[in-house]
C-alpha cells in the first residue's frame, strides 16, 4: 500500500505530518482575506506575530513537558515572577546593561522549572498537582516582589524595551527570540541525545529505563527548559508591553497547551514536533486576531478558546485511535 | 503472622482496632493540626475567640465549598480531577439569578440552578468517559467555556436578585451551630455511607484501582464516570447556593476564580490520593475546617490574600510529599533491614 502512494506526486506533501493542519491554516487564512482584507499588510501581520510572540515561546516549553508525560500549568506564573523580578530590579537600576536582565530572567525561569522537575522527576509527584501548587506559589512570589504595585511605561528604559521592540531587518526582535528558540528547539529535540531521550521516556518510560535512561534527570530538564523559556518569554513580555504586574499573563499556560494540542503534540506524550507548535501558533494568532477585529466578539474569547481546544484534543484522539485500529488491522492481515 | 511465609499472601480484609494505629492515622493528625490552630488562636486572640459568634463565623467561611469537596472526593477517588468546578458553580448561580429575574417562583429556580450544574457535569463525563479524553485537559478547557458562556450571557452586569433563604442558609445558626455546617455534615454523612458501604462506592475504589480490570469484572466503568462528574456539577449547584449567600447576593462572570484549587487542596489534604483509589470523607471532611481555620486566622494576622496563595500552594505540595516520603523511607527501610535479614541467613 505505501508504494503506490509513494509513487504519487503528492507524496512529499500528504506524508508531512502536519498535512491536515496546513490545510486547516490555509481555511483559515481565506477566510480572512475574506472577512478582513485589511488584515493582510506586512504591518498588521508583523504585529499579530509580536502579539503572538509569548504564547508561541511558552508553548514551545509546554511542548517539552508534555513530551515527557507531564503537564505545565505554572509557565504563566514563572513567566509574571521573571517579568516582575526583572522589571522591578530594572527600574530600581537603570544603569546596567539590559542583557543582564535577559540572562537574570532565564536564570530565574529555570530555577522556577527545576522546582517543577525535582517534584516531578525526583519526588514522583504527579505533574498537574505539582504545578498547581507551584503555579499559586509562583504567582503569590510575585505579588510579593511586586508589592502590589504596577509599572508603567515611562519606568522602563530604553534598552529593556528594546529587547522585544527594537527591528532588525524590519521585524521586531521579539520574533527574531522565537524564531531563534524554534530552530534551537526542533535542533534539540532531532538531533541531540537528551532531546531524543525525552521522546523515549515520554512513548514508553518503563522501556526507556530499560535501556539506561535516567528519567528523573531527563524530566528535570524539560521543566527547566520550559521554565527558561517561561522566564524569558515574561522578561519579553514586560519589555514589548512595557507594563508590569503580577496578575500579567493569568490563563497563558492555557494559551500554550491548546497551541500544542492544536499542533498535533499529544497529550499522552511521546509524539508531537516544533513545525506542530509553529503552525499552532500561526493557528492561534489568526484566530485570536479575528476575535479582535469582528466587532463585539470580544466577550466570546474565553468561550471560543475552551471550545477550540474540546474539539482539538477531541480530534487528536480520534487520529490516534484510527491509526492504532489501522496497524492492528495491517497486522491481522500479515498474521 | 508469625509464620514469615504467610506475611505476604496475609488476606485478612479488616484488620483489628489498635489505639497506636488509629493515634497516626492521616486523620488524627488532621484533627491534631486543627487542635493546634485552635490553640494557637486562643493564645494569640482570647477575647476574640471566647467572643459570641466568632467560631460560627470560622466555619461558615470555609462552608461554601465544603460541598464540592464532597463531591470531588469521588472524582478524585476514579483517578480523575475536575478544575471546572468554580465554573460549574458560577454558571447555576447564573441560571438561578436569570430565572429569579424572570420571576419564576424561587423553588423552581433553585431547582433548575442545580440541574444546569448536572448538565455541565454530564458533558464533562461524556467527553471523559466515551471519547476518552483525559480529564485535565476536559475540565480545563470546560472551565474555560463555562466561564466563557457566563461571560457571553452577562457581560459586565451583577445579578442581584436570589432568593431569600441564600443568606439565611449561609449567615444564619441554630441552637448555635451554623446552619451551613448542619447541611455540610448531613451531607457528609450521606457521601460517607455511600462511598464506605455502598456497591457504587466499593466500585469507585476499584476504577480508581486499576480500571481495566474492573470493565473485565462486568463493571459498566463508562457508566459511573459519567455519573461522578454528574454529581460533581450537582454539587457544584449546591454549593452556589451558599457561594451566593456568603456574597451576599450578587454574582458576576470573575467571581470564584481559583476555587477549584482550594477544593483540590482541602481533598489533597484529606489524604485523597490524586492516583485515585485511596482514602476515605472522613479526612477532607476535617480538612475543610482546618482550611476555613487557616485562612481565617491568616486574615486576623493580615496577610493578604496574594500571599495566602502561596501557602495553599504549599500546604498542597506538602500535603502530597511528607505521605509519600513516609512510605518511601519506610519501603527502603523495610528493603534495608530485609537485606540484612538475607545476609544473615546467608552467612548462617
Amino acid at each position: 500500500m505505501s508504494k503506490q502512494n509513494k509513487s504519487s506526486i503528492l507524496y512529499p506533501f500528504t506524508s508531512y505530518k502536519q498535512f491536515g493542519l496546513l490545510i486547516c491554516l490555509g481555511i483559515l487564512l481565506a477566510a480572512a482575506a475574506l472577512l478582513t482584507p485589511s488584515m493582510f499588510t506586512l504591518d498588521s501581520i508583523i504585529s499579530m506575530l509580536r502579539n503572538n510572540a509569548v504564547y508561541a515561546l511558552l508553548a514551545s516549553g509546554m511542548m517539552l513537558v508534555i513530551l515527557t508525560g507531564g503537564i505545565d500549568l505554572s509557565v504563566a506564573s514563572t513567566l509574571a515572577l521573571t517579568g516582575v523580578v526583572t522589571s522591578v530590579l530594572m527600574n530600581k537600576n537603570p544603569s546596567i546593561p539590559a542583557i543582564f536582565w535577559v540572562i537574570l530572567a532565564v536564570v530565574v525561569g529555570s530555577l522556577c522549572g527545576f522546582i517543577n522537575g525535582f517534584l516531578v522527576g525526583k519526588l514522583k509527584m504527579i505533574p498537574l498537582i505539582a504545578t498547581l501548587g507551584t503555579m499559586y506559589v509562583y504567582r503569590g512570589l510575585a505579588f510579593l516582589m511586586s508589592g502590589g504595585n504596577w509599572l508603567f511605561p515611562h519606568q522602563f528604559t530604553e534598552g529593556y524595551v528594546a529587547f522585544a521592540d527594537k527591528r532588525i531587518l524590519g521585524v521586531h526582535s521579539i520574533i527574531w527570540f522565537t524564531v531563534i528558540v524554534f530552530i534551537l528547539g526542533g535542533i534539540f529535540l532531532g538531533y541531540t541525545r537528551p532531546g531524543r531521550r525525552i521522546y523515549a521516556i515520554g512513548t514508553n518510560q518503563d522501556s526507556a529505563v530499560i535501556s539506561g535512561i535516567k528519567p528523573a534527570n531527563i524530566k528535570m530538564l524539560a521543566y527547566s527548559i520550559a521554565g527558561a523559556l517561561a522566564g524569558l518569554a515574561g522578561m519579553l513580555y514586560t519589555a514589548n508591553f512595557s507594563i508590569c504586574y503580577y496578575g500579567m499573563g493569568e490563563g497563558f499556560e492555557m494559551q500554550a497547551i491548546a497551541i500544542c494540542i492544536l499542533g498535533g503534540v499529544s497529550i499522552t506524550g511521546g509524539k508531537g514536533r516544533i513545525d506542530g507548535v509553529v503552525i499552532g501558533t500561526l493557528i492561534m494568532s489568526i484566530i485570536s486576531y479575528f476575535i479582535s477585529l469582528l466587532p463585539g466578539l470580544s466577550v466570546w474569547q474565553d468561550a471560543i478558546q475552551g471550545a477550540i481546544i474540546i474539539i482539538a484534543v477531541g480530534i487528536n484522539i480520534y487520529v490516534l485511535k484510527t491509526g492504532e485500529k489501522n496497524i492492528l488491522k495491517e497486522r491481522g492481515k500479515l498474521i | 503472622m508469625s509464620n514469615p511465609k504467610l506475611i505476604s499472601r496475609d488476606l485478612t480484609v479488616k484488620d483489628t482496632f489498635k489505639l497506636s494505629k488509629f493515634l497516626i492515622s492521616w486523620e488524627m493528625i488532621l484533627i491534631y493540626i486543627l487542635l493546634i490552630i485552635n490553640i494557637a488562636l486562643i493564645i494569640s486572640q482570647p477575647s476574640l475567640y471566647f467572643a459570641n459568634g466568632t467560631l460560627s463565623s470560622i466555619i461558615q467561611s470555609g462552608m461554601d465549598l465544603s460541598f464540592m469537596v464532597l463531591a470531588m472526593i469521588f472524582v478524585l477517588m476514579i483517578g480523575a480531577i475536575d478544575v471546572s468546578v468554580a465554573s460549574i458553580m458560577i454558571v447555576c448561580s447564573m441560571v438561578t439569578g436569570l430565572m429569579m429575574d424572570a420571576n419564576f417562583p424561587s423553588f423552581l429556580c433553585v431547582i433548575c440552578g442545580i440541574l444546569a450544574g448536572g448538565i455541565c457535569g454530564i458533558f464533562n463525563g461524556l467527553l471523559i468517559a466515551k471519547l476518552k479524553m483525559p480529564a485535565v485537559i476536559v475540565t480545563i478547557s470546560t472551565s474555560m467555556l463555562f466561564r466563557g458562556i457566563v461571560k457571553i450571557i452577562l457581560d459586565v452586569n451583577v445579578l442581584k436578585n436570589f432568593p431569600k433563604f441564600y443568606s439565611t442558609v449561609a449567615w444564619e445558626n441554630l441552637l448555635g451551630i451554623p446552619i451551613s455546617l448542619i447541611f455540610f455534615l448531613i451531607a457528609a454523612t450521606i457521601f460517607g455511607i455511600i462511598l464506605h458501604h455502598s456497591k457504587f462506592g466499593r466500585e469507585l475504589y476499584m476504577i480508581g484501582n486499576n480500571p481495566t480490570t474492573t470493565l473485565y469484572s462486568g463493571i459498566n466503568v463508562d457508566g459511573i464516570q459519567i455519573l461522578v462528574f454528574t454529581i460533581m456539577g450537582l454539587m457544584a449547584g449546591i454549593s452556589s447556593i451558599f457561594f451566593v449567600g456568603r456574597m451576599g447576593g450578587g454574582v458576576s462572570s470573575t467571581m470564584g476564580t481559583g476555587y477549584e484549587l482550594n477544593v483540590i487542596a482541602i481533598c489533597v489534604l484529606g489524604g485523597i490520593s490524586t492516583n485515585g483509589g485511596k482514602g476515605r470523607v472522613y479526612g477532607p471532611v476535617i480538612a475543610t475546617l482546618i482550611m476555613a481555620f487557616l485562612i481565617y486566622t491568616l486574615g486576623l494576622m493580615g496577610v493578604d490574600a496574594n500571599s495566602r496563595k502561596i501557602l495553599i500552594g504549599l500546604i498542597l505540595i506538602l500535603a502530597i510529599l511528607i505521605p509519600h516520603i513516609n512510605k518511601e523511607s519506610i519501603k527502603q527501610f523495610k528493603q534495608n533491614l530485609s537485606g540484612k535479614s538475607k545476609k544473615a541467613s546467608v552467612t548462617k
